[in-house]
């Protein structure tokens, strides 16, 4: 399959910090992953690399063959992000948010209000249209902010802890419409986590970073493990997480 | 003892659904005060000489000729349309900077020390340079009114840009927005809700200051008929004036506070949870 995002040999230094050193991956096109590690690991930096809000230090970020800190407004419409508090603009409507990432991302007008209602009534929040983001639960609005992602129908999806602030049903359900969604149109997930077993049951791959910011394991998830290979599963995630002086 | 075990009423009542909602008076403080300020006006006049204390009537008849004297309503306006003239002239200027403080630090290190210098140059300062500097009227209200409101505009949208959340920022420019979009949909926005409170505070200033810059040399503007009343002892007049102006002040105020309330109707209301 197509490489559709590539870290080849980046080193991320910031001023008495070093966050990545070396890190190799591919992720293919159509691919889930997850991204898990402890804090501190880089798996931020690796997101915001990704996303291009700033550039490697040192080896080469490519994402669909395009430098994404270089070549910035060539990933409009390609890249959207669900953070992992919703970030909803306050003073517009759920609808209006939903199209205000439409705007921001050069969608043609005429499409925002049927895209946005269209999405907003997949992830179940018809007739929740015009409230206000302080009008909807914790949960409505990470579903606002996944229609929001989705709407501009981008090529890749980042998640960034997205279901982390959730209560633990209320992340289940999110997750597994996330999974629908991205599977259904066929999109690239990137999953940034800290939870071991939203890795596990999130996506195609887990890759585990560990501190300072190196990639300790890539690990292809099995497609229905029973009970044995998860917890053989979870010990290994956890090896790899666990950073050197502490093994 | 009788206890009662019964709950508070609320809203959802069906007692409390069927009686009317009686909007007047909510709040019965403002009508009361006023009643006892003009009956303890009525009172100290009674007892007082008219050059000190005028009565609630020859000050109704003052009012009543401002209102409908063709000379006088144009000084009331007048004095309305400098402030009005003043403020825009101030905003627009006080605006451009604050977002370019905002949006460069670089300017902001060049132009926060002059305009705190300008804030902390007493009013009273500027009007008398104004005053040798211009001898055209209007040019010196205009020159006092921006010189002395601009400081809070631009200070107040600096402070506003600069508190707009990081977070929402960078969500907005995940999606690779252009500079326009973002600033329609994010910054300004989010600066608006300081904007109307440095218009709040700027008109009570701009009245003032206009007052103050009317007094010297201004033939037209209630400054000017103030002047010219206290020239004659006349205290009915100058109660007739500050009230009108106040009242006109009032208004506006009122004005501004429905727009802001209609700006920032996405907030949440006192009444309303923060969750369904």
């Amino acid at each position: 399959m197509t490489a559709i995002i590539e870290f080849s040999n980046v080193e991320k230094v910031f001023p008495g910090h070093h966050a990545l050193r070396d890190l190799n991956f591919t992720v293919a096109q159509g691919e889930l992953v997850s991204v898990v590690g402890v804090t501190g690991c880089g798996k931020s930096t690796t997101f915001n690399l990704i996303l291009g809000l700033f550039p490697p230090t040192e080896g080469q970020v490519r994402v669909e063959g395009h430098d994404p800190y270089g070549e910035f407004d060539w990933f409009r419409r390609r890249i959207a992000v669900v953070f992992q508090d919703a970030r909803l603009l306050p003073w517009r409507t759920a609808l209006q948010n939903v199209c205000t990432g439409m705007k921001f991302a050069g969608v043609p007008k005429a499409e925002w209000d049927g895209r946005a209602r269209d999405w907003l009534g997949r992830l179940g929040l018809a007739g929740r249209e015009d409230a206000y983001p302080h009008q909807l639960s914790g949960g409505q609005r990470q579903r606002v902010s996944l229609a929001r992602a989705f709407a501009v129908d981008p090529d890749i999806i980042l998640c960034d802890e997205s279901f982390s602030a959730l209560d633990e049903i209320t992340a289940q359900a999110l997750r597994q419409e996330f999974v629908e969604l991205v599977r259904a149109g066929g999109k690239t997930g990137v999953v940034i986590t800290h939870s071991l077993s939203e890795a596990m049951t999130l996506g195609d791959r887990v890759l585990v970073l560990r501190p300072p910011g190196h990639l300790a394991d890539d690990i292809r998830l099995p497609a229905d493990p029973d009970a044995a290979a998860q917890d053989e599963l979870r010990d290994r995630i956890l090896t790899a997480m666990t950073p050197e002086e502490q093994q | 003892m009788a206890t009662s075990t019964a709950s508070p009423p609320t809203a959802t009542d069906p007692a409390n659904a069927a009686r009317p909602n009686r909007r007047w008076p909510r709040d019965p403080s403002v009508p009361i005060l006023i009643v006892v300020l003009l009956a303890v006006w009525a009172l100290v006049s009674r007892f007082t000489p008219e050059y000190d204390v005028p009565s609630i009537p020859s000050v109704a008849r003052e009012v009543w000729s401002i209102l409908t004297t063709g000379e006088s309503l144009a000084s009331l306006l007048t004095t309305l349309a400098r402030v009005g003239v003043g403020l825009v002239g101030a905003f627009a200027a006080g605006l451009g900077l604050g977002l370019l403080m905002g949006a460069r630090p670089f300017a902001a290190r060049y132009l926060l020390p002059p305009i705190r210098f300008v804030q902390g140059i007493p009013s009273l300062s500027w009007v008398i340079i104004a005053v040798i500097w211009f001898a055209d009227v209007e040019l010196r209200v205009w020159f006092v009114m921006v010189l002395v409101t601009l400081p809070g505009f631009a200070l107040q949208t600096y402070d506003s840009y600069r508190a707009v959340p990081a977070e929402l920022r960078d969500m907005a420019r995940s999606f690779r927005p252009g500079r326009w979009a973002l600033f329609r949909e994010v910054t300004l926005p989010a600066i608006t809700p300081g904007i109307f409170t440095a218009w709040k505070v700027n008109l009570g200033l701009g009245i003032r200051m206009v007052l103050i810059a009317e007094l010297v040399g201004a033939t037209v503007g209630v400054g000017a008929q103030l002047l010219s009343a206290q020239q004659l002892f006349d205290m009915a007049s100058v109660v007739a004036w500050t009230l009108l102006l106040a009242v006109c002040m009032l208004l506006i105020q009122g004005a501004v506070e429905l727009l802001e309330s209609w700006a920032l109707r996405y907030r949440p209301k006192a009444t309303e949870g923060e969750k369904p």
